[in-house]
């Protein structure tokens, strides 16, 4: 469960990252960001990650930082494939990986 | 300098990536499918698939594990008793028996079903993913050594190939998710660049580590400055457990097996076991060997007890309180072997392994691309250029083409065959060898397209072999919640998939050729996008 | 590279090969005699000081792997791994005593 909640965590992280390049904030808001915007993206994608890895580590040093590279990973291939056929899923994205999170994280503390 | 530094390394990069990416592409492929190595076992063996998860105690199990070898072989110099897992339902007990002078001993396997405690009937002669695992470092039909030899020299230049591919690729971050499919070998450029920084941890995690998993090998140096007798020396210090045990002439009736175990259990009541070795059980040197079981923890080798088996007393143990080196070293080994993985990591691992793959075909595929876009009209193609185009496709479609074969043998091949399990082995090359015809035959597009199609199909084939020959199918297995025998369904409807997806691509591509040459206005419009 | 590319001599193969074979065999034994010898030097038990050095080696090797090719000069090279080679073997058989 945590490490379900930790693989959105870095999704995210990496959601973020690659709002900061401008071709790829484009193709999903269709408007070009201002500097504000990247840095505050760029800012939030690291926080994030460092989040996701204190999470994933908190389940295990050895076993979460294999986690960890392997969520990566996956981060990237979906939001690459995403990116490049549906750019405009991104923009639900938005929207969806906060709502599961919370999802994940509520069902965690009920069951 | 700077600047001739990293010519050299692009260089360098070329053709150290070059020289054996066939080699490194089947160590890649069969390691990444051996993740999945008990899997696939179980798949290959479908009297299995009927057992159902084991809800007998550890304690329990050893017992009748033991009380079965004792009427089954009370002669055996060995006994040994695999405790199921997740990933093997059943209890294996394997017994070894001493043939006449100069002969290797024989192990005779058998597998009893957990709840019941009975043999399982109707088993099939076969390797499983033993031998994509075997594979992957002894390569097959040759020489053990000299595979491993060119099996170390391939992953070194892997690992030289990932060191010079990041220092020429400047700009890791800043095209990270970019992937631009229409634009030829540019795109090829990206899946290249994608599938090496995606899981760019993992492919110099895994090149490494599996160099250090056949170290000794390579470097047997250190053990021999500090022994007097080498790696001998260095492996009876740092495995105590495989030392050697000469068989006594007393006879014992029935070894201390219950003093042992208590012992055993009221000291370490939270350790699982992983396997049981009984060492001469019918006379006076009988040993009790232990293993535990890691967990999730990154260890390779097993924590060990060793009982005597007269008196029930703990003699030694082993790696209880491993020191630093001996994590690091075999951390190291676990990581590679990605034995302690759950499912969701195991899954991850898989995931990395395949991108390691597309990295490597990629970069042959590009070498080939560039290549060919700079010869003019008039040139033909050299030697040099044709051989590898031809070696691209016959090994980055052959080997899955190869692998399905592998599976379709499994299931189609007659049970009671006489050397069944190299005829499934034979079976993989000879389609794999069938593929390299057929693309020295048709070299061009073509032999890409219609291998992807035949893929295609063959994959998409297979779970219906799998649900004509055995008493299962997809609807079933989810059903029962036979998740292990469910994913390989799936996995088999993706692979379909995926080939699908590249035989359409392709299909597609040649069709834009023809426009190109057409000339028509769209088709360069549709260029320029 | 592609200028020298185009000019295929016999010259720039040779010297390609003489390259790989420096970081090819030069790099083993460069590797082998060096973690022999720091093997030697970690003050550890035997199995431990032995464990490091092999998990050390093969980023000893890479690293030589690379400098091979990243360094301009041939003479240099081949010089300087036989000398380093030759120096590694005498410190090593110093330390045991041997000599």
């Amino acid at each position: 469960m945590m490490y379900s909640f930790a693989m959105l965590l870095c999704l995210g992280a990496f959601y973020a990252f690659a709002m900061t390049k401008t071709a790829h904030y484009k193709s999903v808001f269709g408007t070009r960001p201002n500097q504000v915007q990247t840095q505050r993206f760029n800012r939030s994608g690291w926080i994030i990650i460092l989040l996701s890895f204190i999470v994933n580590l908190s389940q295990g040093v050895g076993y979460g930082s294999l986690m960890f590279c392997g969520q990566m990973a996956l981060s990237v291939l979906l939001l690459a494939v995403c990116l490049t056929y549906q750019p405009n899923w991104m923009r639900s994205l938005l929207y969806l990986l906060p709502l599961s999170g919370l999802i994940v994280v509520v069902s965690g503390l009920v069951f | 300098m700077k600047e001739s530094f990293f010519r050299s390394m692009t260089w360098l990069h070329t053709w150290v990536g070059l020289l054996l990416c066939w080699l490194l592409f089947l160590i890649f492929f069969a390691g990444t499918i051996s993740f999945f190595r008990h899997e696939i076992s179980l798949w290959n063996q479908p009297a299995v698939h009927s057992i159902d998860h084991n809800k007998q105690q550890q304690q329990t199990l050893i017992e009748s594990g033991l009380k079965y070898l004792d009427r089954a072989a009370p002669e055996a110099n060995r006994w040994w008793i695999g405790l199921p897992s997740n990933r093997q339902p059943e209890l294996q007990v394997s017994h070894r028996h001493t043939q006449g002078e100069g002969k290797r001993d024989k192990w005779i396997d058998e597998r009893l079903d957990p709840n019941t405690l009975s043999p399982v009937e109707g088993l099939i002669e076969t390797k499983g993913g033993n031998f994509f695992y075997r594979l992957h470092f002894d390569l097959h039909y040759m020489d053990r050594k000299l595979a491993r030899w060119l099996v170390c020299f391939a992953s070194l230049f892997m690992l030289i190939a990932l060191i010079s591919g990041i220092v020429i690729h400047k700009r890791i971050f800043k095209d990270l998710f970019q992937f631009r499919p229409q634009k030829g070998v540019r795109a090829w450029l990206d899946a290249h660049n994608l599938s090496s920084v995606l899981a760019l941890p993992f492919h110099l995690m895994i090149t490494y580590t599996g160099l250090i998993t056949l170290i000794f090998m390579l470097f047997p140096n250190p053990a021999e400055t500090l022994y007097e007798d080498g790696l001998k020396g260095f492996r009876a210090d740092f495995y105590p457990e495989r030392q050697r045990i000469d068989a006594s002439d007393i006879k014992v009736n029935y070894p201390a097996f219950t003093a042992a175990f208590t012992h055993f259990y009221q000291n370490w009541p939270e350790q699982k076991i992983k396997r049981v070795i009984v060492d001469h059980p019918s006379n006076a040197a009988v040993n009790i060997k232990i293993y535990g079981d890691n967990g999730t923890l990154i260890r390779d080798e097993y924590p060990y007890w060793q009982y005597s088996g007269t008196t029930g007393e703990l003699l030694k143990t082993a790696r209880l309180d491993p020191s630093n080196a001996e994590v690091l070293y075999g951390g190291m080994i676990a990581v590679h072997s990605g034995r302690l993985a759950h499912p969701g990591l195991r899954w991850l691992y898989f995931i990395c392994g395949i991108a390691g793959c597309i990295m490597i075909a990629s970069g042959c595929i590009m070498w080939a691309k560039r290549i060919r876009e700079r010869l003019k009209p008039t040139q033909t193609a050299s030697f040099g250029l044709k051989l590898v185009e031809t070696l691209n496709v016959a090994t980055i479609m052959g080997l899955p083409l190869a692998t399905a074969g592998f599976f379709y043998a499994n299931r189609l091949l007659p049970a009671d065959m006489v050397a069944r399990a190299d005829n499934e082995v034979l079976t993989f090359f000879l389609v794999w060898l069938a593929t390299a015809l057929f693309t020295c035959v048709f070299r061009d597009k073509r032999a890409w397209h219609w291998l992807a199609y035949s893929n295609a199909v063959v994959w998409l084939l297979l779970p219906v072999c799998n649900a004509l020959t055995t008493d299962g199918n997809l609807v079933t297995y989810i059903l029962d919640g036979k998740w292990i025998l469910a994913s390989f369904d799936l996995a088999f409807i993706a692979t379909a998939l995926v080939f699908y997806l590249q035989a359409k691509k392709l299909a597609a591509k040649v069709t834009v050729n023809k426009r190109v040459v057409n000339k028509s206005p769209r088709a360069t419009a549709e260029q320029r996008a | 590279m592609s200028q020298a590319d185009n000019a295929l001599t016999l010259r720039y193969r040779l010297s390609v090969l003489s390259r790989f074979c420096a970081a090819i065999f030069g790099g083993y034994f460069f590797t082998a005699y060096s973690v022999a010898l720091l093997s030697l030097l970690i003050p550890t038990t035997k199995v431990d000081a032995v464990l490091y050095s092999v998990c050390a080696s093969i980023l000893i090797y890479s690293c030589i792997f690379i400098a091979v090719f990243g360094v301009r000069s041939q003479r240099w090279i081949w010089s300087s791994l036989v000398l380093s080679i030759l120096g590694l073997d005498l410190l090593t058989r110093y330390i045991q005593g041997g000599i």
